[in-house]
């Protein structure tokens, strides 16, 4: 955005959200949060079902999900943007995931109700209105198609899995047979055709997933106990994983294309070792995810920790409030994080403060860090002549000029796209407050 | 060679009525409205009158703006206020703010935002949901009388002035990233040129400017440089100012064309690229000043102080 190219490229090009900048007020309490794929809106799923998306340049709220009936009525777990923004993901402790089509928010456009409350959803890149859904309590993770007219949903179970099973039986450690209960999944940012699942008993489990089959192509251990949450980087070669022993896990993910050799690189875990606190959830910078952003459990923390992944140190604490803090998520296009509280339910932003360049209002000056001493420069007070500076515009509109091509990348390499899906404003609700407002006047 | 092709008359020109200085096609490329004193008129493209809405303006219109969806359009006014109509449920909001003459409109491309200029020197943004003010831009001397957003990026806002000077502001924070002037405009012997347009470029890269004497001016914005300068004959009355705007053919090999209109009732096209005059409209218009030009897709819009309103279509002969 050409903002940016215009403002200090050394405030521009910070990678990640220092100060505490902008506090909503939400009044409903806001389980989870998560920006549109451009930045433009957030979505927060709140306590008692109800999914409000903010505008984020007023900052105000622009529509309710299911304002004309057919929300969801226990708190939300987890919502998912679309690629495109037009469609949201919702899955809720009411047992339903819903799609929802932002063209027409005031009802669900499919759902689907499964048997236990639903942990996460995701959406599978490879295929139109797919998306893949943990449950509570279920060996495996679902495909839930919603570009059928009745959704329906298949059990995500490689057809090897079972003989797996019965190898394993004949090794000594007989438990490790029983992976646990599929607890959290996502899908290969590069790879449409991967899926990583996390169990309870620690295991992550990678499925190749095409038309007609699903194979399990490998498992590896990284714990003893269960995933709480699974995340990768965009460029899909970092995985981290947030467990129940209060410790990320962070590796480097390396496969071959036919996926025979798949390896999981520990590189490094993040632990608090003074308080021993759980970490509540985690999340990655952009492209080949320069660091790592947590939220601590336990009430007598208040921050987000940011660590640098390269190095596994610590760079940033994250502060401003003063309550403990659940959900993350990072925008990267105007590169701020927002999470939510889990007292008060309000979500905080955190982002980057560009101080105003005074020296932009009047061409002729120019900002100095500090006094300079004046010296005169050779060619300062030289006369040219009028002839040899009207060559110089001359030759300047002699240079070709593209009035056409967009830019296909903003200054920090995030992709634009310029046929990002804009919720439609619902005149009706306005004229609605209108009326309201006039009556008590 | 391409060139404009007359398609109809919108609107005969009336005598003794209120100035006109405002006519644009929607978004959608389906219609054109117009300001008849405080009423806006709607007309199709095929030349017909749609709908004529009234608004609760006390005085005349300077400026109306579409919302990206076509759906509603702003009005702005000498009562000092903007009114947003939404054409099928009337009035949506007031905003009022401004303490003179409101000269300009811009909504964003996601219509969430809409950007007021006035004569008292200040740029206003206002929320179209809530219809509230956010933020207020004073950083000119003179009245503000034009301003654009990128149709792609409403991350930047530039504003022409009296002052002389353009100004990009950011919309997000209000904060003034650049300024450009042309040295020898800003402080030649008879004064400051008013500057009385601005228009970025269709990926918003480049800037479109207009001064009063009726001087046009592509800037790279970003490097602060003027890289093409349009001349057609020097207006010596800095009186009116006169619509222009980019034309983008449906050819994505050919450059952008610059329409522009001036004070004796002719329409000026240049090729962006090679500065060359590829058609001069001249005999509409009744020596009228063609005070605003508005295109989209290739049709072309243009109306005059006296009210005449034409539509063209950018064709080849």
């Amino acid at each position: 955005m050409a903002n940016l190219l215009l403002q200090d490229p050394f405030s521009v090009l910070k990678e990640y959200p220092e100060r505490l900048t902008q506090t909503f007020d939400t009044p409903l309490h806001t389980c989870c949060v998560q920006f549109s794929p451009g930045g433009d809106y957030l979505a927060m799923g709140c306590s008692n079902g109800a999914v409000i998306i903010y505008d984020m340049d007023t900052g105000k709220p622009i529509t309710m999900l299911g304002n004309k009936g057919g929300g969801h009525v226990r708190s939300i777990q987890s919502i998912q943007w679309s690629q495109n923004g037009r469609y949201i993901l919702t899955g809720a402790r009411d047992w339903f995931v819903k799609m929802w089509d932002l063209q027409k928010a005031w009802e669900p456009a499919k759902e689907f109700k499964f048997h236990s409350p639903i942990w996460t959803c995701n959406w599978s890149p490879g295929k139109e209105l797919g998306c893949v859904v943990t449950v509570y309590e279920e060996d495996h993770a679902f495909a839930v198609d919603f570009s059928l007219e009745n959704p329906t949903a298949t059990k995500i179970c490689g057809s090897t899995e079972r003989m797996n099973k019965s190898e394993a039986e004949s090794e000594e450690n007989v438990k490790t047979l029983d992976y646990g209960y599929t607890l959290v999944a996502c899908v290969h940012p590069k790879r449409p055709d991967i899926l990583i699942t996390g169990t309870s008993k620690g295991w992550i489990k990678l499925y190749r997933l095409s038309d007609d089959l699903v194979e399990l192509v490998h498992t590896y251990r990284f714990a003893h106990s269960n995933a709480k949450h699974m995340i990768i980087s965009q460029s899909g070669d970092r995985l981290a994983i947030n467990s129940a022993d209060r410790t990320i896990r962070q590796y480097l993910l390396t496969m071959n294309d036919d996926l025979t050799e798949i390896s999981f690189i520990l590189e490094y875990r993040y632990q608090d070792v003074i308080n021993r606190l759980q970490w509540n959830c985690i999340h990655f910078s952009n492209n080949s995810a320069e660091y790592l952003v947590a939220s601590t459990h336990g009430s007598s923390a208040h921050d987000l920790y940011l660590w640098e992944t390269s190095t596994g140190t610590l760079v940033r604490v994250l502060e401003g409030t003063d309550e403990e803090l659940l959900d993350i998520d990072w925008d990267f296009h105007s590169m701020c994080i927002a999470s939510n509280g889990l007292e008060t339910g309000n979500v905080y932003i955190w982002s980057i403060t560009i101080p105003p360049k005074w020296s932009a209002l009047a061409p002729d000056f120019e900002e100095v860090e500090e006094n300079i001493e004046y010296r005169e420069k050779e060619d300062e007070f030289d006369q040219i002549g009028q002839l040899a500076h009207q060559q110089e515009l001359d030759q300047a509109e002699e240079v070709k000029i593209d009035l056409r091509s967009m830019e296909k990348f903003d200054v920090r390499g995030n992709e634009i796209d310029v046929n990002r899906f804009i919720i439609p404003i619902e005149f009706e609700s306005i004229l609605m407050l209108k009326s309201w407002h006039n009556e008590n006047e | 060679m391409a060139q404009f092709q007359l398609l109809g008359c919108l609107k005969q020109a009336r005598e003794s009525t209120v100035p006109h200085t405002t006519a644009k096609l929607s978004p959608d490329g389906q219609h054109v409205a117009l300001c008849e004193e405080t009423d806006i008129e709607i007309y199709n493209v095929k030349g017909q009158t749609e709908v004529s809405l009234s608004t609760l303006h006390s005085r005349p219109l300077s400026d109306l703006c579409w919302s990206p969806d076509s759906q509603c359009i702003a009005t702005a006014s000498d009562d000092f206020t903007v009114i947003i109509t939404h054409v099928k449920y009337g009035e949506l909001h007031r905003l009022v703010g401004h303490t003179a003459p409101v000269t300009a409109l811009k909504y964003t491309s996601k219509g969430n935002l809409l950007c007021s200029c006035s004569m008292d020197e200040s740029i206003k943004i206002w929320d179209t949901l809530t219809g509230t003010l956010l933020r207020t831009l004073s950083a000119h001397s003179e009245p503000v009388v034009s301003i654009d957003i990128p149709l792609f990026d409403s991350s930047i806002l530039s504003s022409g002035s009296y002052d002389g000077l353009i100004r990009i502001f950011d919309t997000a924070t209000g904060h003034c990233l650049k300024t450009l002037t042309y040295d020898k405009d800003w402080q030649s012997e008879n004064g400051v040129v008013p500057i009385s347009q601005v228009k970025f470029s269709q990926n918003g890269k480049f800037l479109l400017v207009k001064s009063l004497d009726g001087i046009l001016k592509i800037w790279d914005f970003v490097r602060g440089k003027v890289v093409r300068t349009f001349v057609s004959e020097q207006s010596k009355s800095l009186r009116y100012s006169c619509g222009m705007d980019f034309l983008y053919s449906a050819d994505e090999t050919l450059d952008p064309i610059v329409v522009s209109g001036t004070e004796n009732g002719e329409i000026v096209c240049w090729d962006s690229q090679t500065k060359r005059t590829v058609q001069r409209i001249q005999g509409k218009h009744a020596d009228s000043p063609v005070m605003d030009i508005s295109c989209n897709g290739s049709l072309m819009c243009s109306i005059s102080l006296n009210g005449e309103c034409n539509l063209w279509k950018w064709s080849a002969n």
